[in-house]
């Protein structure tokens, strides 16, 4: 990794323990992750290995027991309530696993979401919209409700979603987990696409070969450590 | 069930152990499912067991104003009515029996000329055990008593002594006695009231009465009177006789009231079982007449009218409360979902999996149940001030608790198999009826419009066929046609449906996902998210508005009821204050300043055809001033047809009906029909037909003027209506009087005892305060098992607002204005389907009142307690899952797919 690359994620240390006593579960050790503004990164590893559980952390939607995530420069166990709200928001897009869409809204309205809760106005809300889902290819179902959309429609949706607001760094869950082998390759596509197009940093979660290939670097996890 | 532990085989063994896991794994499921059943169940017991507490109340009511519960008539003179007396007494129910004797005398003092009198004969006792006989002075023990109108006649003012000798072709009788004091009489319509047979109870007001020892009778007169019975004198017992006999003998026999069955039902039966009994009882020279009888019968009448009454009000709570438990279905669909799925991979069987939800639902149901008997108990016992178990009788408490028990198990039935419906039709099957919209049953089958249809057309039959009537068979009992008050049901259903169907499809076409429409503000867009799938709200709203519309409906009945009660009260009494003299001959002094005006009032005893009936005698001027209420006419004209026909006369509608009169026939009547002396046969024309005339009690069939009845001035005012100075309260005014020197000399009220029995006796305050308290808990539990569903059902859609930046704000910003939409929507739809429930129900209240109710009482306290305890019990509902939502961790809910 050039020494001159801007990072926009820096994780040190981080370590994450479920449940207490003899039943406890260490999922993070000591795992520590820098990633650069425009990178693709994937994590692998076996199921249970941690990939899900850092994913969570560096979204700020988990806490770690120790350690720290630095997203844009902040720390995100500084920022609390509405203020941490408006930073994910800002800098960090994310796409679950499975359905990660709000179903009782129209694909358009799902990829309105953030602008509208970041305060933008329905002239450039309604543009920007249009062109986020031109870009991924729906502009014809904008007004469809997303359980019509197909599996790989609706992970398109996901990705407009995702990066309708130029975050730094866009975190996905397994976003083709649950597609046939080519449509996934052409989510994943339109994914690293997107954002190597927006100078977006990608952090994918998979354990399909085929989809981390897309990465520029994958670093792989095993029982709760970076290897 | 989340542990992952193998079901052991077999199949009750496994079944309680997955039912021993499921109640300490998931304990609160099985309390929401307890709370489902305890609501239909407690709300049926408490209207049941107030009822049967209400009702419990009418026997005493129905049984205080009876002065001699049996008569035992002698057939004949012969008979020994002092050994049939101790005979009756003997008789375990029987208080006391009392010989008691009467005849047709002349009496006469010093040079006066000779008087018919009725001679009466008692023991000593018997005035002293009898309130309605009052001795003005003197005593029995002194010699005989005059009544307070023989005394006023004129020779016998200022009498020491009577002689008593018998009419027309009697063997020679003469009896001295000494005059021992003056007795008022005229409260004692059992001497006067005609003992047995068809017109039996009917009053026959002899204008002159004396009593004498009964002892004195016995050994002087009934010897005589014997003797002349058996030369064919006097004539023997005919029980069609419409007069009073001229010489009788009887035992007067008190039961205790406390020993009558306090269901009005089972009271007249044991009374005529009790009649029997005595009649064997006293042997075959007497017959006994049963004067509780008439007074049970229309009390029986009264209770059954009472309890259909008291169900029809309380049914829509029951269901409401059991939809309450249907609603609640969808908030468990997901959690039960995920138990089968899970039961299903570890091998459990179709069967075994039906018998454990079998297993939940009857263990719920018995805890709901147990819950809901104890709630209602407590309610009950609270509302009537006395324990439930205590006010009502076994048999009745136990039939209530179990037809609420029925009610409950009807409830979980219902809801367990739309449990395992909705299990079946699977994630898949909800997302398309997500797709289709939410169409349940009562809109694919238009049920609202159905409801609608039924409760009008109720009505048009109900119009059709006249209308609600008073029953001219009973008189004050009511004959209804209780299919009627399914109007108000149906009608209750329909338009809450309506109004929903409504609500929503105005809803969902402002939130059509077609309309390409940038989002408004996150409120708004709430609001349009709301709109695409309004299911769980609108089976809130459909909760929360049915509950509100009922208890918005009993409270306004329960107002208007009340508002009635006080204006038939104030309609009984006629005035402000009754002033009755002690004695007729006392003139009225001037009342001023203290009262305005005052108008004697003058009841007369008359005869139309072979009934007696009383009529009201009114000075027109006086009575006009002083009266504060107006009577209820049904034909003709009232008040204003007197001023202009003073010469005419009004009557009461069951006059009317009996003797088939109209107005502008004339009404046949004799005054003074035992007062040879006054007696007169008078025809009148008739002016109006009343259902009620104040003063009300008691009760007149005939209303005229002086000036019809020249006669009746003669005779001394009965009482006088008062009317008070204004700003005055009658309360102060009758203390003031009963403080002067007045009090020796009139008795002055303010209230009447009105007419205690019937439904107008009942108090509905403690039934709808229940009511009202479990429509508002309806309403707000309907909120929070939306807001469980909310917390169970949403979990994804939360976790993933929270992934793509929302705040906490704007995450409950959905679930806060769902609750808003449902309790706002439940009282906006509710209060005014109430009002008009109300009013429909007020029709049919109209009936049990002298005078006709307003159209509504707004109970405008009543109702803003009813909307506050809404709206801060759902506002408490809501906020558990608003809190509920906080706690949700996105990390966990996003790692599944």
């Amino acid at each position: 990794m050039a020494s001159d690359m801007i990072h926009v994620l820096e994780a040190a240390g981080l370590n994450r323990t479920y449940g207490g006593g003899t039943q406890s579960l260490a999922a993070l050790k000591n795992v520590s992750l820098t990633v650069s503004l425009g990178e693709v990164i994937a994590i692998m590893g076996p199921s249970g290995s941690g990939k899900s559980t850092l994913l969570f952390i560096l979204a700020g939607l988990d806490q770690p027991d120790s350690g720290s995530v630095k997203l844009a420069n902040k720390n995100w166990a500084s920022l609390s309530g509405s203020s941490r709200a408006q930073f994910r928001r800002r800098n960090c897009g994310f796409i679950a696993q499975g359905l990660s869409l709000l179903p009782q809204a129209t694909v358009a309205e799902n990829v309105e979401v953030p602008l509208l809760l970041e305060g933008i106005d329905a002239v450039q809300r309604t543009r920007r919209v249009s062109e986020s889902l031109e870009r991924v290819g729906l502009t014809n179902l904008a007004g469809s409700l997303t359980d019509e959309l197909s599996g790989g429609e609706q992970q398109r949706v996901a990705i407009a979603r995702a990066m309708v607001l130029r975050p730094a760094v866009v975190l996905a869950d397994e976003p083709t987990g649950s597609l046939d082998s080519i449509t996934a390759q052409s989510v994943i596509k339109y994914l690293v696409e997107e954002a190597r197009e927006r100078d977006t940093a990608l952090i994918l979660v998979t354990h399909d070969p085929a989809i981390a290939q897309h990465a520029r670097r994958i670093v792989t996890m095993n029982s709760g450590e970076l290897t | 069930m989340t542990a992952a532990a193998p079901i052991p085989p077999g199949g009750r063994r496994m079944i309680a152990w997955l039912l021993r896991r499921t109640m300490t794994r998931a304990p609160s499921r099985l309390v929401l499912e307890a709370i489902a059943v305890a609501f239909p169940v407690a709300m049926l017991a408490a209207t049941l067991w107030y009822v049967d507490a209400a009702v419990q109340q009418m026997t005493p009511n129905a049984l205080s104003p009876v002065q001699v519960e049996m008569r035992a008539v002698a057939k004949s003179l012969d008979a020994d009515i002092v050994d049939v007396s101790q005979k009756l007494a003997s008789t375990p129910e029987v208080k006391m029996a009392e010989p008691f004797a009467a005849a047709k005398v002349l009496i006469q003092s010093g040079d006066s000329g000779q008087m018919t009198a009725r001679l009466f004969a008692v023991n000593p006792e018997y005035l002293a055990r009898h309130p309605w006989i009052r001795t003005v002075e003197g005593s029995l023990g002194q010699g005989a008593m005059l009544s307070q109108s023989a005394s006023a006649t004129p020779g016998f003012e200022t009498a020491k002594s009577i002689t008593i000798t018998l009419p027309g072709d009697a063997p020679e009788f003469s009896l001295d006695m000494p005059v021992g004091g003056i007795a008022d009489l005229r409260d004692a319509t059992t001497w006067f009231s005609i003992p047995y047979g068809e017109v039996q109870g009917d009053i026959v007001t002899v204008p002159r009465a004396i009593i004498i020892d009964f002892k004195t009778y016995e050994q002087k007169l009934l010897p005589v009177l014997r003797e002349w019975a058996k030369a064919g004198g006097l004539p023997p017992f005919d029980p069609g006789s419409s007069e009073l006999p001229s010489a009788n003998l009887e035992s007067h026999v008190t039961i205790d009231h406390g020993n009558y069955p306090p269901d009005p039902g089972q009271a007249q039966l044991w009374s005529s079982k009790l009649q029997r009994v005595l009649g064997r009882q006293a042997g075959l020279s007497v017959v006994v007449a049963d004067n509780a009888a008439e007074a049970l019968f229309e009390s029986r009448e009264d209770s059954v009218n009472a309890k259909m009454l008291f169900l029809l009000l309380g049914i829509p709570g029951v269901l409401v409360a059991g939809a309450l438990g249907l609603t609640g279905v969808s908030a468990l669909v997901e959690s039960y979902r995920r138990e089968e799925a899970l039961l299903r991979m570890r091998g459990a069987s179709n069967g075994q999996i039906m018998g454990l939800a079998t297993a939940q639902a009857a263990v719920a149901g018995l805890a709901g149940s147990l819950l809901g008997l104890l709630i209602a108990a407590l309610a009950v016992s609270a509302a009537t001030g006395q324990a439930v178990w205590q006010g009502v009788p076994l048999e009745s408490f136990l039939l209530s608790a179990g037809l609420a028990i029925v009610a409950g198990a009807t409830s979980s039935l219902v809801r367990v198999t739309g449990l395992r419906r909705a299990c079946r039709r699977g994630d898949i099957g909800e997302r398309r009826l997500l797709n289709l919209g939410w169409m349940p049953v009562w809109r694919t089958a238009r049920l609202d419009v159905i409801f609608i249809a039924i409760g009008i057309a109720i009505l048009v039959i109900n119009i059709w066929s006249g209308g609600l009537k008073r029953s001219p068979l009973q008189g004050p009992a009511l004959m209804l046609s209780f299919y009627v008050l399914l109007a108000p049901l149906a009608l209750w259903l329909g338009a809450t449906l309506l109004l929903t169907r409504g609500f929503l499809a105005g809803l969902g076409r402002w939130a059509e996902p077609d309309r390409a429409r940038p989002l408004s503000s996150w409120s708004g867009t709430s609001l349009r998210w709301l709109g695409r799938r309004p299911a769980h709200m609108g089976r809130a709203l459909i909760t929360g508005a049915l509950a509100v519309a009922f208890g918005v409906q009993v409270l306004s009945f329960a107002a208007t009821y009340h508002t009635a009660k006080q204006a038939d009260a104030v309609a009984s009494m006629g005035s402000d204050l009754r002033v009755t003299p002690v004695d007729p001959r006392f003139p009225l002094p001037s009342l001023e300043p203290d009262i305005a005006s005052v108008s004697p009032i003058r009841l007369l005893p008359s005869r139309v055809d072979t009934d007696r009936k009383s009529i009201l005698a009114l000075d027109l001027n006086s009575y006009l001033a002083t009266a504060t209420s107006q009577p209820r006419m049904l034909e003709g004209v009232g008040l204003e047809g007197l001023v202009k026909n003073p010469n005419g006369v009004l009557i009461h509608t069951e006059l009317a009906t009996d003797f088939e009169l109209a107005v502008g026939d004339k009404l046949e009547v004799t005054i003074f029909p035992d007062d040879f002396g006054n007696t007169k046969d008078m025809q009148i024309p008739i002016l109006g037909i009343y259902s009620a005339f104040p003063p009300n009690y008691p009760i007149s069939e005939i209303v005229t003027t002086l000036d019809a009845l020249p006669r009746a001035a003669l005779s001394p005012p009965d009482y006088y209506l008062a009317k008070l100075a204004p700003g005055l309260r009658a309360k102060d005014v009758a203390a003031k009087i009963r403080a002067s020197s007045l009090a020796q000399k009139f008795v002055v009220t303010s209230t009447t005892a009105p007419n205690e029995r019937g439904l107008t006796a009942l108090s509905l305050g403690g039934l709808s305060l229940i009511e009202a308290i479990g429509a508002g808990l309806v309403s707000a539990i309907g909120v929070a098992v939306m807001g469980a569903f909310l917390v169970i059902e949403r979990r994804r859609e939360f976790a993933i607002l929270r992934a793509i930046g929302a705040d906490t704000r704007h995450i409950l910003t959905g679930p806060a204005l769902e609750g808003a939409a449902v309790v706002l929507g439940s009282l906006i739809l509710g209060i005014p389907i109430g009002l008009g429930l109300g009013v429909l129900a007020i029709q049919v209240l109209g009936l049990f009142f002298a005078l006709q109710p307003p159209l509504l009482t707004l109970p405008t306290g009543g109702l803003l307690a009813l909307a506050l305890f809404v709206i801060v019990t759902s506002i408490g509902a809501i906020g558990i899952a608003l809190a509920s939502v906080t706690r949700l961790q996105p990390a966990t809910i996003l790692r599944t797919p």
